[in-house]
């Protein structure tokens, strides 16, 4: 008999570490507040929740959000056909889903802001895979509110 | 008095004499047309689009007339309302056959089948009397003697079916016994055997058909066979490469250029009539079925060639498929990639692009129109590992006549509608391009030019929508905008052809990938873009899948 409840914990604890896997905790700290630009909105009484985080990519972190370069031939009134998408100088996550609060979030694995932006390689992984859904964590006051986020991939 | 009355009887019985045989005459006559008034006769009339119909048999541009005036009942239901009806289709300038089995002189015969007041079918009979033939002038109440083919076609002369007759009598159905299927489109029966060989001069029981077997040609008084021939056609692609390794180890060099064989696309077949003389003489005889024009040894050159030498018509060995006749000897043929779509996808892309293009008809009409001989723009497909990852795949302008997409193969993680949906969306971008480049018309690409240029060229062009965009949004800024307020409906039926069986909600979802943020997305109401997102994040999760 315990055998056979070891063997459903077993798979249960396997199903969940791999369920895990697929989540990713990025706290939005704004220490880094040049690299991001996140919103959000939650309106309890029309049950609407949404929010959204910009982050630099790391090769743009020193041009900012708004892309400054004009070229000679704007400047001659020529148009430069560019490749769609537009390449953006930034990764995009959404939420359309009622975040999760919590008062602690010490027992989670927490990566940074810049990591989204310098794609280090424990977050590449996020790419790709559909599956993947990065919880950005926000501070409000004493508690957190846990965006549960999927990338806005560009086509 | 007795002696009078005597003669007013006898004239009063040569009289009902007279009035019963006139009525025996006004009812034969009657016989003929009963059931059909001129009202019916005009509803019969107008079914059939003789203009359409004399060309498509080959007969010359309307060269037909149809003797409505002259009905011929086949089978008369008067308690059903219906009938089976015949009329000759005559031709205004006769056209010969000009064969060397059939007699030159085709008859053809219009067919009309009416049920409960109502036309339930029309068919148009042609039939070719093998010249040997007894009756050489048949229909369907004078097949005494007859020896040949009867050729059916709808009201739109589109074939249905070949019937041959030995004496009068149908000995066998081309539809029913040797053919696979029938395009009615194109006038094509595609044979079961795969060698497409088979002796229509046969009966069903393999017996040779007399009028058939005894014929002759080109002056050689021979016997022969009346074969069918199709020729299945197909183009080999290949790719240029300087270095690399083909999946069966073969590099082929064409002009000091080494190609990779990458696949076969089969592109249809046509069926033609031969008669192969047992005399040693063969030649290519009547009848393309392709062309209905037919007559003549006409031949599309494909991948097989016919030559004449001699008194006699040669019938020379063809090459094997992908291979072309130079001088004596079968050459290997390379496929310029200038008219063609460059597809350089491997593995899950090319098999979901495949399938995409196998299971959607709109997306393989969407794609023809940058294949072919002289279209606006070429479209190349390829893969990428560079591509940001947040990017599942770019579309570039075209660029001397070529517009990429490329697609980022590092994001196959996921479902294979998933992926099929990228390549539609990135082939609407393809499409735009092609539109703006063919009012551009810049000499292949769409740089180099002021605003104003711009401007001057899209107000005057044919698409007033890409004109509409343009203006609102910048040429970098009108394809999402358009995408999402016109094409949703497109791609997702696209996405249905491709995996029938979801739900509407969920193709029309999946069709917003890639168009949030666009004024379309952002006039959608809050809890319209709530159900969409988690309709499209609750199929992702489903990860990725194999493509077979």
């Amino acid at each position: 008999m315990k055998k056979i409840v070891y063997s459903f914990m077993f798979i249960f604890l396997s199903i969940k570490a791999y369920t895990q896997k697929k989540e990713l905790y990025v706290f939005i700290d704004y220490k880094y507040q040049s690299l991001f630009k996140f919103n959000s909105e939650v309106n309890k009484n029309k049950d609407y929740y949404f929010s959204s985080i910009k982050i630099l990519k790391d090769k743009n972190k020193d041009s900012g959000f708004i892309k400054k370069n004009i070229s000679k031939e704007k400047e001659k009134d020529i148009i430069v056909v560019s490749k769609l998408p537009v390449e953006t100088n930034y990764y995009e996550f959404q939420s359309y889903e009622k975040p999760e609060e919590a008062l602690n979030i010490d027992t989670l694995k927490v990566y940074s802001i810049k990591d989204i932006s310098k794609q280090t390689n424990d977050v590449k992984e996020i790419w790709g895979d559909y599956r993947y859904s990065v919880i950005f964590i926000e501070k409000i006051n004493c508690k957190y509110r846990l965006w549960k986020m999927k990338p806005l991939y560009l086509e | 008095m007795k002696k009078r009355s005597k003669q007013i009887t006898n004239l009063l019985k040569l009289g009902v004499f007279l009035f019963g045989v006139s009525l025996l005459l006004w009812n034969c006559e009657d016989d003929k047309t009963e059931g059909l008034t001129e009202v019916e006769l005009y509803k019969q009339a107008s079914l059939v689009n003789t203009k359409l119909v004399s060309q498509k048999l080959g007969l010359g541009e309307n060269n037909i007339f149809i003797r409505w005036d002259k009905p011929t009942i086949l089978v008369l239901d008067k308690k059903n309302q219906g009938g089976v009806y015949q009329y000759d289709i005559e031709q205004k300038e006769p056209v010969s056959n000009n064969s060397n089995l059939f007699v030159d002189k085709l008859t053809f015969k219009l067919i009309v089948r009416e049920k409960e007041g109502a036309i339930e079918d029309v068919q148009i009979y042609r039939y070719e009397p093998f010249k040997k033939s007894l009756n050489t002038a048949p229909s369907e109440i004078a097949k005494e003697g007859f020896s040949g083919m009867k050729f059916i076609f709808n009201e739109l002369a589109e074939l249905e079916d070949i019937y041959t007759y030995k004496l009068g009598k149908k000995i066998s159905s081309f539809n029913e016994t040797k053919s696979e299927r029938i395009d009615k489109y194109k006038n094509i029966l595609y044979p079961k055997m795969d060698d497409s060989e088979f002796d229509s001069c046969l009966d069903l029981n393999g017996k040779p058909l007399e009028g058939c077997n005894s014929g002759g040609g080109s002056g050689s008084g021979s016997g022969g066979g009346y074969v069918t021939e199709t020729t299945r056609h197909y183009t080999d692609w290949y790719n240029r490469c300087d270095s690399c390794t083909s999946n069966d180890g073969k590099i082929y060099n064409y002009g000091g250029v080494n190609y990779i064989y990458v696949h076969t696309k089969y592109n249809g077949s046509t069926t033609r009539w031969v008669w192969v003389s047992s005399g040693g003489d063969r030649y290519v005889d009547v009848y393309n079925s392709n062309s209905p024009s037919g007559g003549g040894p006409a031949y599309d050159g494909e991948d097989r060639e016919y030559s004449s030498g001699g008194g006699n018509n040669g019938y020379e060995l063809p090459c094997p498929i992908g291979f072309e006749k130079v001088g004596d000897n079968c050459v290997k043929i390379v496929e310029s990639y200038d008219d063609q779509i460059i597809n350089k996808l491997t593995g899950k892309a090319l098999c979901v692009f495949n399938k995409l293009k196998s299971m959607s008809t709109n997306f393989k009409s969407m794609i023809q129109k940058f294949d072919g001989e002289f279209p606006v723009s070429h479209l190349k497909f390829e893969e990428s590992t560079s591509l940001s990852s947040n990017t599942n795949a770019e579309t570039s302008p075209p660029s001397n006549y070529l517009i990429t997409i490329t697609l980022n193969s590092n994001n196959y993680n996921r479902p294979n509608l998933s992926i099929a949906r990228t390549i539609i969306h990135e082939t609407i971008h393809a499409e735009m391009f092609r539109k703006i480049l063919s009012i551009i018309d810049n000499g292949g690409d769409l740089n180099g030019l002021t605003r104003s240029e711009w401007t001057n060229k899209l107000s005057n062009g044919d698409y007033p929508g890409i004109f509409d965009y343009y203006s609102r949004y910048g040429v970098n800024g009108m394809q999402h905008q358009q995408m999402a307020a016109h094409y949703i409906s497109t791609i997702s039926s696209l996405l249905e052809e491709y995996q029938p069986g979801l739900s509407q909600e969920t193709y029309e979802s999946l069709a917003w990938t890639g168009l949030k943020g666009t004024n379309a997305w952002n006039s959608l109401t809050s809890s319209e873009r709530t159900k969409i997102t988690n309709l499209i994040n609750s199929f992702n999760g489903q990860g990725s899948e194999n493509c077979n």
